[in-house]
């Protein structure tokens, strides 16, 4: 089944089926009804991280080194559990800005500078092109593997089939192809390509559910599972050494492939492309920084048991572990999954060049050939018709030329070299570009120079640490280049510059690069100035939070334009329906009528300049409005004060908003207190008179009493006896009142004195039983007491506990009645607090006064026409007692007569204790 | 709220580093086998998921919160 040309045509049914994909997401999105616009496809899109280096070499990795190759993957999850500070803030200022590459965003914030755009893009492309021959030989090698099965025979070096040379040729034409039909369709400023997304999430299902199926396949049929994959090759001393990490060389090598990985998945122009350009919401981002890592995570955990299983099976030495992806379901005629991992192969090759090949064709059409054409002036270019197709032309030309140079480099360079040094290589160039991006969003000073000489100097010396010494290699340069050094000048070695030994050539040249870089970044910017424009994307950049809100306000032009000169610019570069669409917004917005507008100002400018640079780069549009714009560029000091005024504004309204809220807050405060005063001094009011009142009347009664005596002294003795001790009743009344009164006043106002203790309930309820047993026994009150032993103590002042129970036992004795007159009285335990019930056999309270009881003066009863039997006072005043206890008091509705609890809580540490 | 969050991501970030380079990881670093595989490879996976976890945990949380005040934002537009 697996002959020659079944293989090709599944290749190419494959690459039909993406094509598919492709033309249905874009379809879709034509539509408005985009399928990307989800978390899920937009953490498969990054997932185009992993490439045939994942796929093919991680396997190869692993069998040399050991667990080392598990660093490129954790670089990314430290990248993205650190998002907040570093992805957020790039992925905010690029959708602010419209940023369409790597370039244009390290180009932007060093002031639109063509320079820089051309140097970063320049960089990019001799960095990443062998990173993406690298797939087309992983392909290859591949292809050649399988084609000759049944046997298992390595390619040789040299002689590749010329059909399978041919088949990358026809790989490398048709990711062309395919790049520019879904990468370069229109000149979208916004720089979306849903359908390309569309078809690398899919690849990258592909790719991991091949890669774990083969890992199932080899841990689970070729061996009896983990346990005994991995026992059978811990009785090899040479296998059992994979299974950790040489201290003495590797764990430096560990912590520069975890930093270059880092760098890796920020700085790689077609990572920055898939995962800040082609960002469809910016809140995807916090779900993908979560799925990206799983997926990373889900895809390496079978390399380790593959290359073990491999090395296992082929213990000869004479299959090369970078294809034992492939070998190990050959090996076994295991058809189907050896096609399935030649086609999870080619996923990984493929996604990974059609967004390189259309980020790179960004990049080079934007930042070097539209910047260049613009400036010859024999071309005339202004003055062209439209000039999209120009544009578009240019990027398909580039991504030609990139899928072109990359197999240039295959053909000659690639066949010496492992999948994993080439990658390597170009993560090291990638790094590059971290100072200038982290710099320039941290960093307001770093200046365009400083960025230029950073990025240009570390470039070269990425060049001649890497890779002049892969071509030295490759025989593209004498050996004794590498072994003696240039004019065989030792110092000069390129793997030990300066006499520096002991590090492996990757850590190496990215320690060399990485201190020129920094070093001159640093030492440039902080002795050069930066101009006006410079200043303010710094600003732009750095302080993103701060100027979010001003977007569309700041901009650098100064004086006006014909509507009629930008419109024909903008018609050129981004078609008349997108221009117009925007003028409309812009003008809907300000309130314009464009009908009768002729000139529009600076602020109108700035949206035609953004809407441009969505589509060419910002520093070609920066070149181009500036042909139709009559005036200067503003100064800087106009510009910042212009940011600072409008963000300004926006800070002092925020303020004053704020302000006005807590204005709110304190005034409703105020209201509230003023109404609770109002209920105070109604209530003052309202207990006054109430007072007045309840102490006139035995001040009466005492005074009426008082005067018949005086008047009358003829009055016989029994019955001045009589009003004497209705005298001294009245007396001992008032008395009583007063010193409530007294009570109830501090304990309102909280200056009572409380002797807190612990106290025995049980013996305080006797104590109280004492006091009240002689009136008790004068009405011939029966006592119904029930009191069991141990009862918990409580935290109570025992003075005022006794007086609680008094006034409750004295209510109870005034109101009970009948034939039999009966007082009970109970504690318990129930919870964490004792229980105390005072119970009389009385007439009880009435329906809906139980609450009203509780305040002062409140007296069941008509109080006018009866004779009061009790100050109104005892009750609230016990009310007051127990709560300050901490306990609650409450009537219990009785059948008959009244019931009254309360609760007082144990000691604490009661429970404990017992 | 959100600078809370922010604060643990530092520490989720100090975590990560810690975990996944020596010396932490060298304590694992032994080729004995547990449960069946090797030490390291164990560990490694585990500190990879749970460094996972956390950041999908962290994420939810700070998703929640913008979300909110972008509801009261929204809110007190409303009532202005």
């Amino acid at each position: 089944m697996l002959s020659g040309w079944f293989i090709i045509l599944a290749s190419f049914a494959y690459i039909g089926l993406l094509f598919a994909i492709a033309y249905y997401g874009d379809k879709r999105a034509d539509a408005g009804r985009g399928i990307i616009n989800n978390p899920y496809i937009y953490s498969l899109s990054i997932a185009v991280y992993a490439t045939t280096w994942t796929f093919y070499g991680s396997v190869g990795r692993a069998a040399a080194d050991g667990l080392i190759f598990i660093t490129i993957y954790l670089g990314p999850t430290l990248m993205f559990v650190a998002w907040w500070f570093l992805l957020q803030k790039i992925l905010r200022i690029s959708k602010a800005n419209g940023i369409t590459s790597i370039a244009d965003f390290i180009a932007s914030r060093y002031g639109k500078s063509t320079a820089i755009g051309g140097l970063v893009t320049l960089i990019a492309v001799v960095g990443i092109t062998p990173y993406i021959s690298l797939q087309l030989k992983a392909l290859s090698t591949s292809l050649t593997v399988l084609l000759e099965y049944p046997e298992i025979v390595m390619p040789k070096a040299d002689s590749g089939l010329p059909v399978v040379s041919f088949t990358a040729f026809i790989v490398a034409m048709a990711m062309a192809v395919f790049a520019i039909l879904f990468g370069t369709r229109h000149l979208d400023p916004s720089e979306h390509h849903e359908g390309v997304v569309a078809a690398v999430a899919f690849e990258s299902i592909v790719k991991l559910i091949a890669f774990v199926a083969v890992g199932l396949f080899v841990t689970f049929g070729l061996y009896d599972g983990f346990g005994d994959l991995f026992m059978k090759a811990a009785a090899k001393p040479e296998l059992q050494k994979l299974f950790t990490i040489s201290p003495s060389s590797n764990y430096a090598q560990w912590v520069t492939l975890t930093i270059l990985s880092m760098a890796a998945i920020l700085c790689l122009p077609r990572q920055f492309h898939i995962t800040i350009v082609e960002n469809v919401g910016t809140d995807h981002l916090s779900k993908a920084i979560w799925m990206f890592p799983l997926y990373l995570l889900l895809i390496n955990i079978f390399v380790l048991p593959i290359a073990v299983g491999g090395l296992l099976q082929f213990p000869a030495g004479n299959v090369d572990p970078d294809t034992f992806v492939l070998t190990l379901p050959m090996s076994t005629k295991n058809e189907g999954l050896a096609l399935l991992a030649f086609i999870g192969g080619l996923s990984a090759a493929t996604g990974m060049a059609i967004i390189s090949a259309i980020a790179l064709s960004t990049m080079i059409c934007n930042e070097v050939l539209m910047p260049a054409l613009l400036r010859m002036d024999w071309l005339r270019l202004n003055e062209r018709g439209d000039l999209t197709t120009l544009v578009l032309n240019l990027r398909r030309f580039s991504c030609v030329f990139v899928m072109l140079l990359s197999y240039g480099y295959f053909v000659f360079i690639g066949n010496s070299y492992t999948l994993v040094t080439i990658g390597l290589l170009s993560f090291a160039a990638a790094a590059q570009f971290a100072p200038a991006i982290i710099g320039g969003i941290f960093w307001k000073g770093a200046t365009a120079q400083g960025a230029f000489a950073g990025l240009g100097l570390g470039f070269v010396v990425w060049i001649y640490t890497l890779l002049l010494p892969s071509f030295a290699l490759s025989g593209w340069l004498p050996q004794s280049f590498i072994d003696e050094g240039p004019l065989g000048i030792a110092l000069l070695k390129p793997y030990e510059f300066l006499g520096l030994t002991g590090m492996d050539n990757i850590s190496h040249s990215l320690f060399w690069s990485m201190v020129v870089n920094i070093g001159s970044y640093i030492w440039v910017s902080v002795n050069t100035e930066q101009s006006a424009i410079e200043r303010i994307q710094a600003a732009l950049f750095v302080d993103a939070e701060k100027y979010s809100g001003t977007a569309g306000r700041s901009n650098l032009w100064q004086g006006s334009a014909a509507v009629d000169d930008l419109r024909d610019l903008l018609y050129r570069f981004v078609g008349p329906y997108r221009t117009e669409q925007a003028f409309k917004d812009h003008a809907r917005i300000r309130g314009l009528d464009l009908d009768v507008l002729m000139a529009v100002d600076a602020e109108f400018v700035g949206v035609a300049e953004r809407l441009l640079a969505g589509a060419i780069g910002s520093a070609s549009a920066r070149v181009l409005v500036a042909s139709v714009v009559k005036g200067d560029i503003v100064s800087l000091d106009e510009v910042l004060q212009i940011l600072d005024e409008t963000s300004e504004v926006i800070e002092y309204s925020h303020r004053l908003e704020q302000k006005s809220n807590e204005l709110e807050i304190a005034s409703d405060n105020l209201r509230k207190a003023n109404e609770q005063l109002q209920e105070l001094d109604r209530l003052k009011d309202d207990f006054l008179s109430t007072i007045s009142h309840e102490l006139r009347t035995p001040l009466t009664s005492i005074r009426s009493f008082g005067e018949i005596l005086f008047d009358k002294p003829e009055i016989d003795l029994a019955q001045r006896k009589q009003f004497l001790s209705v005298i001294i009743s009245e007396s001992e009344r008032l008395t009583r009142l007063i010193n409530q009164i007294l009570d109830l006043a501090k304990m309102e106002a909280g200056s009572m004195d409380w002797e807190m203790s612990e106290v025995d309930a049980a013996e305080a309820i006797e104590e109280a039983l004492v006091a009240m047993s002689s009136l008790m026994a004068d009405k011939s009150i029966a006592l119904d007491l029930k009191l069991p032993d141990n009862l918990p103590h409580v935290f109570a002042d025992r003075d005022r506990l006794i007086q609680v129970i008094v006034n409750l036992l004295s209510n109870a004795v005034k109101f009970c009645g009948g034939p039999e007159p009966v007082v009970k009285i109970a504690a318990e335990v129930e919870g964490d607090a004792v229980l105390v019930r005072v119970a009389d056999n009385g007439p009880g309270v009435p329906d809906g006064v139980e609450e009203m009881i509780f305040e002062k003066f409140q007296q069941v009863g008509n109080t006018l026409t009866s004779k009061p039997k009790g100050t109104g006072l005892g009750l609230p005043i016990s009310r007051q007692i127990v709560e300050h206890f901490g306990g609650k008091i409450w009537f219990e509705k009785a059948d008959e007569g009244a019931d009254f609890r309360f609760t007082l809580p144990f000691t604490r540490g009661f429970q404990i204790a017992e | 709220m959100a600078k809370k969050i922010t604060e643990r991501y530092g520490a989720l970030i100090i975590l990560a580093a810690l975990l996944f380079n020596p010396p932490i990881m060298s304590i694992f670093n032994s080729p004995e086998l547990i449960l069946g595989v090797p030490m390291l490879f164990l560990y490694l996976f585990v500190a990879w998921a749970l460094i996972i976890g956390f950041n999908a945990y962290l994420a939810g949380k700070l998703a929640a919160e913008q979300n909110q005040a972008a509801e009261r934002e929204t809110g007190s537009d409303a009532d202005a």
